[in-house]
């Protein structure tokens, strides 16, 4: 019965890879241009889908395509924002709010013309496959998203604290006016931002499309569960999609098991509530000074 | 030689006009008071020099060229840098940081950034303090950080907007001596202040500002005996206790 416990802590938490990597280009959206991104699982789910393609025409394995796929979302995302989201970003919030949600729907209804409506899934010989240690299952993909999630959040922790055009990016998330009175230029570094996060959301979008069956339809779940974690973890911060992600992997695991499958939404709102109410800054969110 | 010319300047918002016709200009190396009651127009003023805010009217021209619809980032990298009334430091990266990005942005690189950040530091005596966090610093500590982000620029113009507000006696006399030490270098300054002791002790010339109308321009001694600026600001009883 421990063993049992012990394996469905350990689905809980290498699934809180895959939802922390999606919130990690979601936080950083939202905490540097306040912008909440109601297209960001429709960006994951074109992820999965090109890794799709680049598998069956190329036969280029999608851990091979990644770096293709970021650089592909990272000049997407830069161009998107740079000629089309600056232009409402620093207006009220509800203007990005109603443009994300029209790209949301274009782009989920290209996918349908593209790809159709069917379910799809990234089939490689290792996408079902586990390792065995201590007589647990590690799923190889769930656990590559853990390390993944590890490695991509301590490498924008380093590019935030560390170069210049992190710095800038921080600086101007605290504030833009100041950022912009001495010489930054706000919209390259919201371009950046949002190409940077376009990328990350490509890299969860291929490890979701490894692990689950998708339709265009997919996004909007992701979103939802990305938007949960950065609140539990703390909008902005480089490290708290990991600890969001994992705490909310590891309570719907749980809790599906005690309760049942159908109760998992009501886990994920309830634990957001109680967040917003105890510490509405997230778990490693600061309080603005 | 001018190095900058506000002719005919107007700000409105909504229907409320918070600058009516301001002209005036700043010879290269002067220091300018510009002094005036709260709501008198004098942060509006210097938003729209720095780019911050576009005039409804009138022209600005720095270093002889026009600064009508130029971005405030574009303004800056001209050599126009300011201070905020309220400090606006990066709070969550350090002081060296907060130094470094604005010379950064004025192209220096390596080396020459990093012996940049230190002279600036050494010359806001903020040397000591260079990798500590900003949110930790004092308010006087916070104000010198400002200003020394402001010369990372190095600006052929300074614009202060109360950069002496809150600071306790002994560190009124060390940013009076800083403000000296800056002028010996020969930068331009606008000075957005109250107190008078500050006004008087480095000023070449006093802009005073009223209801948005500029009342009284020229060298200090000449505006503080001004009945008209006694009225509207300094009160009868300045120039009898002076």
């Amino acid at each position: 019965m421990m063993h049992l416990w012990l394996q469905i802590i350990l689905n809980g938490l290498l699934q809180g890879g895959i939802l922390g990597i999606s919130a990690l280009a979601f936080s950083l959206q939202w905490g540097v241009m306040n912008l909440i991104n109601l297209a960001h699982g429709s960006f994951q789910i074109l992820a999965a889908y090109l890794a799709l393609v680049l598998l069956q025409r190329l036969g280029l394995d999608p851990f091979l395509a990644m770096p293709l796929v970021f650089l592909i979302f990272f000049a997407g995302g830069y161009l998107l924002q740079f000629g089309i989201i600056n232009r409402v970003v620093s207006g009220n919030l509800f203007m990005t709010l109603l443009l994300t949600y029209g790209l949301d729907f274009v782009l989920a209804n290209s996918m349908i013309l593209l790809f159709t409506a069917d379910y799809k899934s990234v089939n490689t010989s290792y996408a079902n496959s586990s390792w065995h240690l201590l007589g647990l299952q590690f799923p190889i993909v769930r656990t590559l998203a853990l390390v993944f999630l590890l490695i991509l959040s301590l490498l924008l922790w380093l590019f935030l604290e560390y170069t210049r055009a992190g710095r800038a990016i921080r600086a101007t998330s605290m504030s833009t006016e100041p950022a912009r009175l001495m010489g930054l230029r706000i919209p390259k570094v919201y371009a950046l931002t949002f190409g940077l996060s376009s990328g990350l959301a490509a890299v969860g979008g291929i490890f979701y499309g490894l692990s689950n069956a998708f339709s265009p339809a997919a996004g909007g779940p992701l979103t939802v569960g990305a938007f949960v974690v950065t609140i539990l973890g703390g909008v902005g911060t480089s490290w708290g999609p990991l600890v969001g992600g994992i705490i909310l992997g590891v309570l719907d695991a749980v809790g599906s098991v005690i309760l049942g499958p159908t109760y998992v939404n009501v886990i994920t709102f309830g634990l957001l509530l109680l967040i917003l109410i105890l510490r509405p800054n997230g778990i490693l969110g600061r309080a603005a000074a | 030689m001018t190095i900058l010319q506000v002719e005919n300047l107007s700000k409105d918002f909504g229907g409320l006009r918070v600058l009516e016709n301001i002209t005036f200009s700043l010879a290269a190396g002067s220091v300018v008071g510009l002094i005036g009651p709260n709501g008198a127009g004098k942060s509006t003023l210097v938003n729209l020099i720095a780019g911050a805010d576009r005039p409804t009217g009138g022209e600005i021209l720095f270093a002889s060229r026009r600064l009508a619809g130029l971005p405030a980032w574009r303004v800056a990298r001209l050599g126009l840098a300011r201070t905020f009334q309220i400090t606006r430091v990066f709070t969550d990266l350090s002081l060296g940081d907060n130094i470094r990005l604005a010379a950064w942005t004025r192209g220096l690189r390596g080396k020459g950034l990093e012996a940049e950040v230190r002279r600036l530091a050494d010359l806001t005596e903020l040397s000591d303090k260079i990798a500590k966090p900003s949110r930790d610093l004092t308010l006087a500590d916070q104000k010198r950080l400002q200003l020394a982000r402001a010369l990372a620029l190095k600006p052929k113009l300074l614009l202060l907007d109360e950069v002496m507000a809150g600071l306790n006696p002994s560190e009124l006399d060390r940013a009076i001596q800083l403000l000296a030490k800056l002028r010996n270098e020969g930068i331009t300054m606008l000075v957005i202040e109250h107190l008078m002791r500050v006004i008087m002790n480095i000023s070449d010339r006093v802009l005073v500002l009223h209801q948005g109308s500029l009342i009284a321009d020229g060298p200090p001694a000449e505006v503080v005996a001004s009945s008209q600026v006694q009225e509207a600001y300094l009160g009868r009883r300045y120039v009898q206790n002076r």
